[in-house]
């Protein structure tokens, strides 16, 4: 059967989404060997005599992370809106974010099924062409 | 005989994934692609392009002859 699908993507493997969070230029930390969780400190500056902190599956920095969602089977961004200071906003953010996971995800399960990439191209409209073949 | 198999992705900037199915024969595409859609996520939507109809026919009329 020959088809065209479009899927929208949503973030539900780590190994994955921390690639993806390297090809956007963050450093991505994960708990240390025996801990379960990373703290993230909560850096209102309108409580900033106490900085509650907060347990996550990844994080970047001191105060952005992920964590992961039971009921949904997604990573969920935890970032708080008035201390977010890197160079685009939290949506631009996410989608720069999705786009390379899907990428990740796509180039992983492609080589678990015998294909290979035959082109791979960022467009000027931001989008990534990717084709792959195989023979059979 | 061997016969080459193509997919093609359009990685959207929202990472909404366009997939494109080239030269596989009626049902196989579904079993290539379903791990990718499985990971990835919701499909949205679906359109099956004319060969699978095609495919389909030719196999109904062989059942018929034999």
């Amino acid at each position: 059967m020959s088809h065209f699908s479009t899927i929208k993507t949503k973030i539900k493997e780590k190994t994955q989404l921390l690639e993806a969070l390297e090809r956007i230029g963050e450093r991505p930390n994960i708990p240390f060997a025996g801990m379960k969780m990373v703290e993230l400190v909560i850096m209102n500056p309108d409580h900033a005599e106490d900085h509650p902190t907060m347990g996550v599956d990844i994080s970047i920095g001191v105060d952005v992370g992920f964590k992961f969602n039971q009921s949904t089977g997604t990573y969920e961004l935890v970032a708080d809106r008035q201390t977010w200071d890197k160079d685009v906003p939290i949506e631009r953010f996410m989608e720069k974010l999705t786009q390379q996971y899907a990428r990740m995800i796509i180039h992983d399960t492609i080589k678990e099924e015998g294909f290979e990439i035959e082109e791979e191209w960022e467009m000027d409209n931001n989008n990534i062409e990717l084709t792959v073949t195989r023979w059979v | 005989m061997s016969k080459k198999q193509t997919l093609k992705f359009t990685i959207r900037q929202d990472g909404t994934v366009l997939e494109e199915v080239i030269g596989a024969e009626a049902g196989e595409c579904l079993t290539i692609t379903e791990s990718i859609e499985k990971r990835l996520g919701n499909i949205e939507t679906r359109e099956l392009k004319p060969e699978y109809y095609q495919k389909q026919t030719q196999s109904t009329e062989q059942d018929v002859t034999l």
